[in-house]
């Protein structure tokens, strides 16, 4: 029992306490390559800190929804952290069919960021808002169609089994391609939903063409702490998914996967850096098609899984 | 040549009758597969034009074709489940289907109450004339919220263990081969689509509707809410959050109605292993809890850290890049809400627009206004009736009213019968 205890805190700690850094080392990777110094690698764990001893401004249009936002989404998103695996081994939530679930508690942090957004009743948030909801009805299906492609390639539907033994054995089979093809597909669909260039731009939110940032404009103080906490711990479970697909470990050890999950993770954060300096934001009416891309990516990775194996 | 038998041992009265599908063979398939597939259309069209509506219960009828297109859906992964002899899929996808008949019936039942209380409280179903409510009505409003977390399938409520078991069955599906497998994915890309769709329609009512501030002024000869419509909506709202809250008792609940359609036995081990994954579950819709009330607390230290008069917060207007005085008008409406997919998906839906654009340098006036008509109504329905009334009006002439015309026609059809069964002897 006691174990058990230990492996969800350590987890859940794991995920609070490396999550920000991948935002330093994204913002850092963007000023080296403008040439500037950047800010230091720890600064988005001063900022949290800033924002959780701070006060709290509100609208007084807003309501309670406006107040339970934050806290939901944080509290989803920490849930949907506990199924994916980040230390070798089982993640803390596993079982057949924890990718629904996953899938889900997104969608559960998505739903009460939207309607707080549309509490604060203004057109700046409603536009954010009516965004976030129709480009997430794009790319969950190909989230959809590349867990499909993996639950085939591995033969288990359970995140913790098919993101370390199954794709182990799924690379060097007839699946390889495959598993080309879902990786290209998720880093579309992860620069997407975590806000991220081409998708969106995390560095401004004044402009009409924002998505995420323009959703949080009224939150402030602890709440606004938790809204970006929940970024921070949504980017870290998307980087690691990630890692995972293209590097599946079998369990090497505590210290040694941490190691490799580390580095993986850096890497992530330290490309879509260099995707953030070397891309523009794409115009908003093309946002559809990119994401159509990675619906027809993941899809013709099912389709090939579909292809009877040699 | 199907080998579906049906037996049925009826017992007296209203007892139970067993319809016994023994393994159903290949020549079924093709009516499954084109189920299955017409369903999956069927519940993404549900919930397009739902979208796409701005009267209140108008989208919810919508929403209802949505559902049955679920609960459609989850019927074919049992039947899928039993053709392709996998009885554990069977019965995964008959429970959460009939499952999702019942949480349809709780969600959907609390939504229309609430639609109804609006209705009653405000005077009108028109989303783009209401809003603000949840401060004048906040019993209504929790309970809406409730029913919209409910209908778009999110944990921990009930809708979300229903979807769970037809994902469940599906993804069982998926890793077999051949036509299964392909309807299986395509059901549960129409799933996630329609899940997610579901998400922009009901955040786009209970937002617009619920909150923001009133676009139009209620009037003040409202009625006001009585306790009697509240209490249906408290216990509707507590039962979809306890179903939400314990998925084993609820999928032991379907599980021997599911067992009995699904015909074939279910072994233990496979049943143990459905267990398992509900009990994850549970523990996955707990932890959400449970972590919810942390933060919760985590967030009430916070405020009270800072402590004294500074703990109270302030107040003031919506910030608006600078913009001080934000009017109830400059709120983003459900059209434009919604804009962004129905433009997307205006191949089907067709929207008709009337606008009235600003015009030279002091423009007088503009106005923009779009509704969306019901295609199946327009295209498919109307047209059809349309032709039957035609067509019977041309055939009304036989329609005498006088009795020897009566005779003469059973006259007539009688030689006609005699004559082709001479011919055929």
């Amino acid at each position: 029992m006691s174990g058990a205890i230990i492996h969800w805190a350590g987890h859940l700690a794991l995920v609070l306490v490396a999550s920000p850094l991948l935002f330093g080392i994204i913002s850092r990777t963007k000023a080296r390559v403008a040439g500037r110094t950047g800010p230091p690698l720890f600064q988005p764990y001063f900022d949290l800190i800033k924002l959780f001893r701070k006060g709290a401004v509100y609208s007084r249009t807003t309501t309670g929804v406006f107040r339970a936002g934050p806290v939901v989404a944080f509290a989803a998103i920490l849930s949907s952290a506990l199924i994916v695996p980040f230390h070798g081994g089982r993640a803390p939530l596993s079982f057949q069919g924890d990718l629904v679930l996953f899938a889900y508690f997104l969608g559960l942090a998505r739903f009460f960021m939207i309607v707080a957004a549309l509490d604060t009743g203004s057109a700046f948030e409603g536009m954010g808002a009516s965004r976030e909801a129709s480009f997430s009805c794009l790319a969950e299906p190909a989230v959809f169609l590349s867990f499909i492609a993996l639950a085939r390639a591995s033969g288990s539907f359970s995140m913790s089994e098919f993101l370390s033994v199954g794709l182990i054995q799924a690379w060097p089979s007839a699946a390889g391609p495959a598993l080309v093809l879902v990786v290209a597909s998720f880093v579309l669909v992860l620069l997407a939903e975590n806000a991220r260039i081409p998708v969106d731009d995390p560095a401004t939110h004044l402009e009409l063409t924002m998505i995420h940032e323009v959703m949080v404009l009224d939150h402030s103080g602890p709440d606004f702490g938790f809204l970006q906490y929940a970024a921070a711990a949504k980017l870290l479970v998307f980087g690691a998914i990630l890692v995972h697909i293209v590097h599946p470990v079998r369990s090497a050890g505590f210290l040694p996967f941490l190691a490799a999950m580390g580095l993986g993770l850096a890497l992530v954060a330290i490309l879509i850096g260099l995707i953030e300096s070397s891309m523009a934001r794409l115009r908003l009416a093309r946002v559809p098609q990119y994401l159509v891309a990675a619906n027809v990516l993941s899809g013709f990775a099912v389709l090939l899984t579909l292809a009877p194996h040699s | 040549m199907t080998s579906v038998t049906f037996r049925a041992p009826w017992t007296i009265p209203f007892g139970e009758f067993h319809l016994h599908f023994d393994a159903l063979s290949a020549a079924f398939l093709i009516p499954i597969v084109f189920l299955s597939t017409l369903c999956a259309v069927y519940g993404v069209l549900g919930v397009l034009f739902a979208l796409a509506q701005h009267d209140l219960k108008r989208l919810l009828a919508y929403h209802s074709v949505e559902n049955i297109g679920i609960i459609a859906l989850g019927m074919g992964a049992g039947l899928l489940g039993m053709s392709y002899s996998s009885p554990v899929a069977a019965v995964l996808g008959f429970a959460g289907s009939l499952l999702h008949v019942f949480n349809h019936a709780v969600f959907k039942g609390l939504l229309f109450l609430c639609a109804g209380s609006v209705q009653h409280a405000a005077g009108t179903r028109d989303i783009e004339k209401l809003g603000g409510l949840l401060k004048t009505m906040p019993s209504t409003g929790l309970s809406f919220l409730t029913g919209s977390a409910a209908i778009t399938g999110l944990p921990p409520l009930n809708g979300f263990i229903s979807e769970w078991l037809i994902y469940a069955a599906l993804f069982k599906l998926t890793l077999m081969g051949g036509a299964a497998g392909g309807v299986a994915i395509l059901s549960i890309v129409s799933l996630a689509l329609i899940g997610t769709l579901a998400l922009a329609c009901f955040t786009k009512a209970f937002g617009v509707v619920f909150l923001g501030e009133p676009r139009v002024a209620i009037p003040t000869d409202s009625h006001v809410i009585s306790g009697w419509m509240l209490w249906p909506m408290a216990m509707l709202s507590l039962l979809c959050l306890a179903i939400g809250a314990v998925p084993m008792a609820a999928f032991q609940f379907e599980l021997s109605a599911a067992m009995q359609v699904a015909g074939a036995p279910v072994l233990s081990g496979e049943i143990d292993s459905v267990m398992s994954a509900l009990s994850g579950l549970t523990a996955g819709i707990w932890t959400l809890i449970g972590l919810g009330m942390i933060v919760w607390i985590l967030r009430a230290a916070l405020a009270a850290a800072r402590g004294g008069a500074a703990a109270a917060p302030d107040r003031t207007v919506t910030w608006d890049c600078g913009y001080a005085h934000p009017t109830p008008r400059m709120q983003y409406t459900a059209s434009s809400f919604v804009q962004p997919l129905t433009s997307l998906f205006q191949m089907i839906l067709r929207p008709k627009v009337h606008q009235r654009p600003p015009v030279g340098y002091f423009a007088p006036g503009a106005s923009f206004e779009s509704h969306t008509p019901d295609l199946a109504a327009d295209r498919i329905f109307g047209p059809l009736f349309t032709w039957v009334t035609r067509l019977s009006t041309r055939v009304l002439w036989i329609q005498q009213g006088r009795i020897q015309a009566y005779l003469l026609y059973l006259f007539a059809a009688l030689t006609a019968l005699l004559a082709w069964h001479l011919s055929r002897v």
